[in-house]
């Protein structure tokens, strides 16, 4: 799709720097809102740059010892989502590749999981997980994490590995190969771009997911960053440049996920054979 | 392909009867492994204090119990008011609530009280001679004492003296002297009240104060028990003053749209767009910590007298916050009634008051700090306290309360509509029982 | 052997002998997890929602279907309903829209584009709290840069949240600002795995870039455009979060939707059984809904239409 001439291309722009600024200005907000003193955040809480820009909202998120929210948060995310991941994908594979009568039922079986209200769960899973014992631990989110993260997953990879072209594997049929060789030499390798998308999907619920850990955990050393965050909010107050500067910070993982798995199909795609 | 089906179906029922058989709502508290290490007692205890002084206070208080019992520890975890709620109620149906938590009383703790999820301190032969009277008052049911203030709030309004002074203003001490700051502010390009009103129950305070003024302390408290209608002419013309407030622009636009803690109506009393806030004493804390420079300028009056209203000006709208109560099912009732003691004891409260500068309500505890002072003496002077219509009233009652005076101030709704609404919800909840 | 008979009864044995044994082994662990964390709340809640359930004094009675009787006529909930609907509408017809807007221009000839990939990112990864916060204040009536830019260009200052009027629309501008880029994603997905192919025989026909589009690009989406559907429909009648924190479903009920509306229900008027026939409610019309969008997608695929 090139734009050759140029009212076309100022259109594009135009276009361009109004999403720009719709998209960036929020974020740059909050960044500049990280560096304001208390003070100088309510004497101006709408200005980008303010007179006096401090690092102090910094040092106090380090103080408070947000390092162990954050390992918390990274180790139940990073496990939950590479988990969602494989577990997604195998079953996504009979559910778009193979016929059987119960395609449609169970397809629809497991989406109809999207449509929970989280808060509708929680007393269940609460009673669930302390009768499993597992309840103020960080293993008592795994399972409701990828649980909630498999609905919208085994959506979005059905409906791509469904959309792949029959073409390949039927060579590997014609070798023999059995379904696991299929799914996990052919198929996995092609997943890259949708794969990246539930990543990124998964990886932001979890990474920010509150509810459930606000009611499976009281322990302070099981704690995630959602959660410790709350250590912002007085009685009748929140320390918002505070805040923020805790949020930027949480925001960075995220970037770097984004920017990999985007990366990741990019290069996924010049490898790999999606495009037939 | 049907034994696949039968096979499928087998494993969702084997699933669902091992899960649903161990998840039926049950009390039964769980037993976990943890608690039992080297026979070491835990005590769960969950407050809403995330820093400061008052955090300060209950950890102290903590200190002293522990130091007094060996072997047993308490656990205490800090959530966020808002979600504070939603934690407890997800925890009592589940039936693992803390063994001690923080309230405010009222008809929450009522509920729980309801379904004998909570202790009753008076069986224990707890001391109450040391508290006020009427701080006990929110957390009684049935004759039983059912949790233990620490502290008292007020509901005032604090102004700017430096720009009342500025001004020839004085304190309003009746209703048409108020009407006439608001107006002379106007003039001065002066935002009368700052006020953010999302959460609907910082509007509830001057509600509150206006039916006290109009038809004295018993209109409510006969409504609740349903011998008066909510519908009664003083909570319609509780509305017509609100409404008339509003109109002559007294609150800072966009009110109905800010939540309270995230500082909107602060940020204008900070940097003198304001003048006045009607807030609870928390807000002298809260300037302290946020914007110092604006303390010395700050002081506070009660409401003012209306003059055709019946009721008495030294009344006042208060809180008690917090109220500790204990869970009845809690593995260690005695130590939990007992920890209560420890966050209630006269030395708690005398390190409330001097760390806080509010109220606590403990009899007799007194502090040199002149804020203290003045709080105290308004609070001697009042014969009667009005507690929050919204931790009162039952909770769906409440709700109604909060959504249709949120409309009144927004012009949305007229007062008499919403008394409607009130009566309607009340009558719903009477014939219930 | 042929290799086509080769070729057939290999499929004809992966078709018969081994698929439902296999067939099992790939969808077990999901089917476990699923059967446990999801699929028991929801038939709980089916339960729940039959109870007259204090969630306080845990006092419960079967009332069967009295709840639902109450909720039809319960006007909160229809008020709830109705926002939602819009939440639905606005999603569908302006959020997908646009995330595919978003998603194009990423893919033209402009300047720093994997800057602009990860600006027009940003709404989506900023967490719900920071959202909630800082748009309020960017809706402030008093001097709040948005009033700024509406006083500019003419328009006039707004009490934006603050108005029963104007606060749903202020609420959806803040929705569909965070959830378009999470449609970018998808479409950037599908885009990328359109075959260049397709492109070149185009240009060969000596298609413009605007026909490209339509006979090209277009059809190549729909099937994104409809797991989008499904996501964006689903995606909205269970939100909470952004609402609950920007306005409460304030003021009054104006911007009251399903997921808040059973939270004061179930967590602040301790009405569990009615919370979870709220709930049961919400499941369903998602259900109908989702099992609607597939149903138009199976007539589409068997008639060709598009494709």
């Amino acid at each position: 799709m090139k734009l050759i001439n140029l009212p076309k291309k100022i259109c594009l722009y135009i276009l361009v720097i109004g999403i720009l600024l719709f998209t960036g200005y929020p974020f740059v907000y909050m960044i500049m809102t990280s560096f304001k003193s208390m003070k100088g955040f309510f004497l101006d809480p709408f200005s980008l740059f303010s007179g006096s820009l401090t690092l102090e909202n910094y040092s106090t998120v380090f103080d408070m010892g947000i390092g162990s929210y954050f390992t918390n948060s990274l180790i139940i995310t990073v496990l939950s989502v590479l988990l969602v991941v494989f577990i997604s994908a195998l079953a996504s594979y009979p559910l778009s590749r193979i016929k059987f009568k119960l395609n449609r039922p169970l397809f629809l079986l497991f989406i109809a999981g999207m449509m929970v209200p989280m808060h509708a769960t929680l007393i269940p899973i609460f009673l669930l997980t302390q009768n499993m014992g597992l309840y103020d631990s960080l293993t008592a989110l795994l399972g409701p994490y990828i649980a909630f993260s498999l609905p919208i997953s085994i959506f979005i990879l059905t409906q791509f590995m469904g959309e792949l072209p029959k073409e390949l594997e039927e060579a590997a049929q014609l070798d023999g190969a059995n379904h696991w060789n299929i799914f996990w030499k052919i198929l996995f390798p092609n997943l890259a771009p949708a794969i990246s998308t539930i990543v990124i999907y998964n990886f932001l619920y979890l990474w920010t997911e509150f509810i459930f850990a606000l009611t499976l955990i009281t322990d302070t050393g099981s704690m995630t960053l959602p959660l410790g965050l709350q250590d912002f909010y007085g009685e009748f107050t929140v320390n918002v440049p505070g805040l923020m500067a805790a949020l930027v910070l949480a925001s960075l993982p995220v970037i770097a996920v984004f920017i990999i798995a985007q990366e990741r199909v990019v290069k996924g795609l010049t490898g790999g054979s999606v495009k037939g | 392909m049907k034994k696949s089906l039968l096979l499928v179906c087998s494993i969702v029922t084997l699933f669902l009867t091992t899960a649903c058989g161990g998840g039926a709502i049950t009390n039964e508290k769980v037993e976990k492994s943890s608690d039992n290490k080297d026979d070491e007692i835990i005590l769960e205890l969950w407050h809403t204090y995330t820093g400061g002084t008052k955090l300060d206070v209950i950890n102290n208080a903590i200190e002293r119990f522990e130091a007094d019992n060996p072997g047993v520890k308490v656990k205490s975890t800090t959530t966020r008011n808002d979600n504070f709620k939603q934690q407890m109620t997800v925890a009592m149906t589940g039936g693992d609530p803390p063994d001690v938590f923080l309230n405010y009383g009222g008809d929450w703790l009522g509920e729980f009280v309801d379904g004998d999820k909570i202790i009753d301190l008076s069986e224990d032969g707890v001391d109450t001679e040391r508290f006020l009277e009427m701080t006990l008052e929110s957390s009684q049911f049935n004759g039983g004492q059912y949790g233990l203030p620490l502290g008292l709030t007020l509901h005032l309004t604090f102004y700017n003296k430096d720009i009342f002074e500025k001004l020839h203003l004085e304190a309003p001490e009746t209703y048409s002297d108020l009407l006439n700051t608001i107006d002379v502010l106007k003039e001065n390009e002066y935002i009368p009240y700052a006020f953010a009103n999302q959460t609907s129950w910082p509007g509830s305070f001057y509600y509150m104060y206006l039916v006290d003024r109009i038809a004295g302390e018993d209109l409510f408290k006969e409504a609740i028990e349903g011998n008066e209608s909510f519908e009664n002419e003083a909570f319609v013309k509780a509305g017509e003053y609100i409404k008339e407030l509003v109109e002559a622009d007294a609150f800072n636009p966009g009110f109905n749209g800010f939540p309270p803690d995230s500082g909107h109506a602060r940020q204008l009393i900070y940097t003198e767009q304001a003048v006045m806030l009607m807030m609870n004493t928390n807000f002298l804390d809260n300037a302290k910590e946020e914007f110092s420079e604006i303390v010395e300028k700050l002081d506070f009056f009660s409401f003012p007298a209306l003059e055709e209203g019946k009721g008495d000006v030294n009344n006042l709208n208060g809180a008690t916050s917090p109220v500790f109560s204990a869970y009845s099912g809690s593995d260690h009732p005695d130590l939990a009634a007992e920890l209560i003691e420890y966050l209630t004891s006269k030395e708690t409260a005398q390190e409330w008051v001097d760390l806080t500068n509010e109220l606590s309500a403990i009899e007799g505890i007194r502090t040199d700090d002149p804020v203290f002072q003045k709080l105290s003496d308004y609070a001697e002077k009042a014969d009667f306290i009005q507690m929050p219509y919204d931790q009162t009233l039952p909770p769906s009652l409440a709700q109604v309360h909060l959504d249709t005076l949120q409309e009144i101030f927004g012009l949305s709704m007229t007062p008499e509509e919403a008394a409607k609404q009130m009566e309607v919800e009340a009558e719903k909840i009477r014939s219930r029982k | 052997m042929s290799k086509s008979r080769v070729l057939k009864q290999n499929l004809d044995k992966n078709k018969k002998g081994t698929n439902k044994w296999t067939i099992l082994w790939f969808v077990l662990p999901a089917l476990l997890i699923y059967v446990v964390y999801t699929l028991y709340p929801i038939i709980a809640t089916f339960n729940y929602s039959l109870l007259d359930w204090n969630g306080a004094s845990g006092i419960s009675e079967f009332v069967g279907i009295q709840n639902y009787i109450n909720l039809f006529a319960d006007s909160s909930f229809w008020q709830a309903l109705e926002n939602n609907m819009l939440l639905v509408v606005v999603s569908v017809f302006i959020q997908i829209p646009l995330g595919l807007v978003m998603a194009l221009v990423l893919f033209s000839d402009v300047y720093g584009k994997r800057l602009l990939n990860v600006v027009f990112f940003l709404p989506y990864l900023m967490s719900t709290i920071a959202i909630g916060l800082l748009w309020v204040y960017l809706y402030s009536p008093e001097s709040g840069p948005i009033n700024k830019i509406a006083t500019f260009l003419g328009l006039g200052d707004f009490e934006w949240l603050g108005n029963a009027d104007l606060a749903m629309l202020a609420v959806l501008i803040v929705i569909i600002w965070q959830f378009s880029p999470f449609y970018m994603i998808l479409f950037k997905a599908a885009i990328v795995g359109i075959p260049e192919e397709l492109y070149e025989a185009a240009k060969i026909d000596g298609a413009s870039s605007t026909q490209q589009f339509f006979f090209v690009t277009f059809p190549a989406l729909i099937p994104t455009i409809v797991s989008s559907s499904v996501l964006a429909v689903v995606g909205s009648l269970k939100s909470f979060d952004i609402i609950y924190i920007m306005t409460g479903g304030g003021p009054g009920n104006a911007t009251e939707i399903l997921g808040t509306y059973m939270y004061k229900q179930g967590f602040v008027n301790l009405n569990m059984g009615y919370a979870s026939t709220i709930a049961a409610v919400m499941f369903i019309i998602a259900f109908i809904a989702v099992v609607i969008i597939q149903l138009i997608d199976y007539l589409r695929k068997k008639k060709g239409v598009f494709l």
